[in-house]
């Protein structure tokens, strides 16, 4: 295969849907880029439900409330400490931006590459089963960076108007509008066929292997299938980022945070919300499956799927959506986030490397910040204004510091 | 059920029932699980009607009948649950199954995996079409419904299964218009029958051809079924040679015929899906597929976790007993309840019966393998993918693309995502990538099996009791 890979200018090491994102956004500049990927078993773009829920998300629904809950019951934070880490302003900005191209990149990419990301306009329901639930979501109104102008409370009665299956055990719903959802491996193949079509050299079958360093220079990196030569490396490897960091000999604080997934069998349309409780979120997706996630655990690498993580996601689906009961299981899989301790990806160059990139770290929200990131890349590549501000996720060497020291949320 | 026990068996076919009685000979208890509604497995499985003495058992009757009377005999110390399905087991032994609509979780010290083998996929144009049926599913059709499944049939496939199941079908009443054998087995041949005479596998083989040749039947050597023809149904076939050496089908040759039952036996594939779970090391069979890893006393590399019978390894029911008796002895002997000397003797007979059927499984393997030609029995718009609906043409244009492997394959055409985990596609994925872009077995891998390896509700699983955390 040695003779058929080209060389290139910039190598973009990962395709999951970061990697391909960036992949696009630089083919549609014109930048000679070539995409490097070998599939790997626990990729997160094939493990996420999809959900593009920037306002949920940066006040910690989704994931982070299902985490919080776990660590009450292994005393590990108590029942009063409703006040989860939210992320700073300048994450929801950069989130809502994201949010806002989905719309566009849609219709492009179905158009340049030949892919439908099933790009579906939603809302996100936080359902409150008891008190604890009631106040949380009160805090949550009071201290909304956006106001409460997205926000809506529903009583039961209006929710069992709108969302005939969800449980009718529950004190009502704190609605996130706009809060929508893709099929989120078919974002990442949308974007990698669009950057074919635009001319990107797209690599699928081999694996980075080694990076060569010239005089604080990227000068090429290595494969399976031999060396190409290139002026940049974006690092868009996901949770094995480190490793690629380690390669350039720069240090790359992304660690895998292992989230186990459920999907049910293929069912007609009964959900049109996406439900974020503290027992789970549940989606469902163009094709019929409701997605049921997650667990946030840190294992390594291991992509097992547990019992005790099957069970408690079944009965927290359950729990909100009572027919549930007698659905089957489809399967039950797992992925890795690429986990930071700050909670913010890492973009952007570091010092003392020159034409290295980092593009990594996207932690619970990568498919929603996808867009941006590989917008945000193409402009430090071209050397055009970033769209949006960078210093907040550059890996500069304070931060470095900051990440380096995290605590173990082992929670498993 | 107790959560923590010495012995647990999965599956009650002859390699289940065998070590399970092994075990129990030691006075020792064990628990074995069975995932369909009966013991026995597809050869040996107890009609359900069960009630009447049979006038002229078959050889098989006969052995099945031994066992479950044996079972029957130490019954206090053997717990049978039929209707058991194992979802899922992991590395460190823990076992989660489900019986009547709950599930369980158990922690065996020593694990013996004998769920046997699953028939190979053969896909052709209209191999989806209702009355195109695989040998052993058409075998308990009859069994248990007791109802002819078709007026006129062709068997098509390899190997002696074929000619059993055809005299099978034959006395229900159905016209079987030929057995179409795509290989020329040794195995039939007055030879190879003469020299191995003294054996049981032997001896059903030349009873088989003898009935074949009574209930007038032809067997033809050297040809497959091309295609099923039909709108809703199948009403007509294509058949033909094939190359005897590679079995690419010689299509110009294509014979038609009216025929409303299509009845397939293409060899045998281990389902290896828990060892695989446990992390079990598997190593590839070329033109079988992936096999567990065992030592001579079927242990797999996983300590305590042994496989037997065609799970582990094709070899047919003889084969099982005498190696679901060798893991029977060492898992007493691994958890000291008998010690070496009493494992060694009792070990010595069935090691050495096992020893004398080498030579039949290499024979056996051989047979059952398939040559790659026959995969030329596909067409572009042929389904690779029953649960996904994935055409051979979107295989072939992820291979384009750049996929090299199965896992790559999966994500770009969702092949091998649905209910069956693969089953029923990455067998003839697999080998069609191999040998199609000439990429090797260990590169194209293989769909991984998660939990619940069988489709359950949601309601099963949020009742497991007792997980571990």
């Amino acid at each position: 295969m040695n003779g058929n890979i080209k060389n290139t200018d910039v190598v973009v090491a990962g395709g999951g849907v970061i990697g391909c994102s960036v992949a696009y956004y630089l083919a549609k500049k014109g930048i000679s880029v070539t995409l490097i990927d070998k599939p790997k078993r626990g990729r997160a773009s094939s493990a996420s439900a999809g959900g593009l829920w920037p306002l949920g998300e940066s006040v910690g629904l989704g994931c982070g409330v299902i985490f919080h809950k776990t660590l009450i019951e292994k005393g590990l934070a108590s029942n009063e400490s409703y006040s989860l880490p939210q992320l700073p302003k300048t994450f929801l900005d950069f989130a809502m931006q994201s949010n806002a191209m989905f719309p566009a990149l849609s219709a492009d990419l179905r158009r340049i590459g030949g892919i439908d990301f099933e790009y579906q306009e939603a809302n996100l329901l936080y359902l409150m089963y008891d008190d604890g639930d009631v106040s949380f979501a009160k805090t949550l109104v009071d201290n909304h960076p956006e106001g409460g102008s997205s926000l809506d409370w529903i009583s039961p009665e209006e929710l069992a108007k709108a969302e005939k299956y969800i449980s009718r055990q529950i004190k009502g719903a704190l609605r996130f509008n706009g809060e929508n959802q893709v099929n989120p491996y078919a974002l990442a193949n949308a974007y990698r066929e669009a950057a074919r079509s635009l001319g990107a050299q797209i690599i699928t079958h081999t694996e980075v292997t080694g990076v060569q360093v010239v005089q604080g220079k990227i000068s090429g990196v290595e494969t399976l299938d031999g060396k190409i030569s290139c002026k940049y490396l974006v690092n868009a490897a996901g949770a094995w980022a480190a490793q690629i960091g380690e390669w350039a000999g720069v240090d790359i604080p992304v660690y895998p945070v292992r989230g186990q997934i459920v999907a049910t069998e293929t069912l007609p349309y009964v959900l049109f919300s996406n439900i974020s409780t503290s027992d789970c979120y549940l989606a469902q997706k163009n094709h019929g499956e409701i997605i049921i996630g997650s667990t946030t655990e840190e294992v390594g690498f291991d992509p097992n799927v547990t019992a005790s993580a099957i069970r408690s996601l079944t009965k927290g689906a359950i729990r909100a959506l009572p027919f549930l009961e007698n659905v089957r299981v489809k399967r039950v899989w797992s992925g890795f986030r690429p986990g930071t301790a700050d909670e913010l990806p890492i973009l952007g160059p570091v010092d003392g490397l020159e034409g290295y990139i980092n593009a990594c770290g996207h932690f619970r929200t990568g498919i929603l910040t996808s867009p941006i990131t590989g917008l945000m890349i193409s402009e430090l590549i071209q050397g055009d204004s970033l769209s949006h501000p960078i210093d907040a996720f550059l890996l500069t060497k304070d931060r470095l510091q900051v990440l380096g020291k995290k605590q173990n949320h082992s929670v498993v | 059920m107790e959560s923590v026990i010495n012995f647990l068996v999965i599956g009650a076919g002859p390699a289940g029932m065998s070590a399970a009685i092994e075990i129990a000979k030691a006075g020792e208890k064990v628990t074995l699980l069975e995932d369909a509604l009966t013991i026995g497995g597809p050869v040996y499985r107890r009609n359900l009607k069960n009630l009447k003495k049979d006038q002229n058992p078959g050889r098989e009757k006969i052995r099945a009948n031994q066992l479950f009377e044996e079972l029957a005999k130490y019954s206090q110390y053997i717990q049978v649950i039929e209707s058991a399905t194992v979802l899922g087991i992991w590395n460190n032994k823990e076992v989660l199954y489900t019986v009547d609509g709950r599930s369980e979780i158990v922690y065996p010290k020593q694990i013996i995996i004998a769920n046997g083998a699953f028939e190979r996929p053969m896909p052709f144009p209209g191999w989806t079409l209702p009355g195109v049926v695989n040998a052993g599913g058409i075998k308990t059709f009859i069994n248990t419904m007791q109802v002819r499944p078709g007026f006129r049939a062709i068997v098509s496939g390899t190997g002696p299964m074929l000619i059993n199941v055809a005299n099978r079908i034959h006395e229900t009443g159905v016209e079987v218009i030929a057995v179409l054998d795509a290989g020329n087995p040794e195995m039939y041949s007055p030879q190879f029958l003469e020299k191995n005479k003294a054996f049981a596998f032997a001896q059903s083989i030349a009873e088989d051809l003898n009935e074949l040749h009574q209930n007038g039947i032809p067997l033809l050597l050297n040809h497959s079924i091309f295609e099923a023809q039909g709108q809703v149904e199948v009403t007509g076939i294509l058949y033909g040679p094939v190359d005897p050496i590679s079995w690419k089908p010689i299509k110009e040759k294509a014979i038609f015929d009216d025929a409303d039952l299509v009845v397939l036996g293409f060899g045998y594939i281990p389902d290896n899906a828990f060892s695989i779970l446990a992390n079990c090391q598997q190593v590839y069979r070329d033109g079988m597929g992936w096999c567990v890893v065992r030592d001579s006393f079927m242990q797999t590399t996983v300590p305590g976790i042994l496989a037997v019978g065609d799970c582990a390894d094709i070899g047919g029911m003889y084969i099982a007993e005498w190696e679901g008796k060798i893991a029977g002895i060492k898992a007493l002997e691994n958890l000291g309840l008998i010690d070496s000397e009493s494992a060694a003797a009792r070990m010595s007979h069935p090691l050495e019966e096992l020893k004398n059927l080498q030579d039949y499984r290499e024979v056996l393997i051989s047979t059952l393998s398939v040559k790659n030609g026959i995969w030329d029995l596909m067409q572009d718009n042929t389904l690779v993918c029953r649960c996904e609906e994935v055409l051979l043409s979107a295989l072939k244009n992820a291979v384009d693309k750049g996929a090299k492997d199965l896992q790559a394959v999966k994500l770009y055409t969702r092949l091998g995502m649905g209910p069956c985990q693969g089953k029923n596609c990455s067998p003839t994925a697999s080998m069609y990538m191999c040998h199609q872009y000439d990429i090797s077995p260990t590169e194209v891998g293989r769909i991984n099996p998660r939990p619940p390896v069988r489709s359950v509700t949601l309601g099963a699983l949020a009742g497991i009791a007792n997980p571990q955390k």
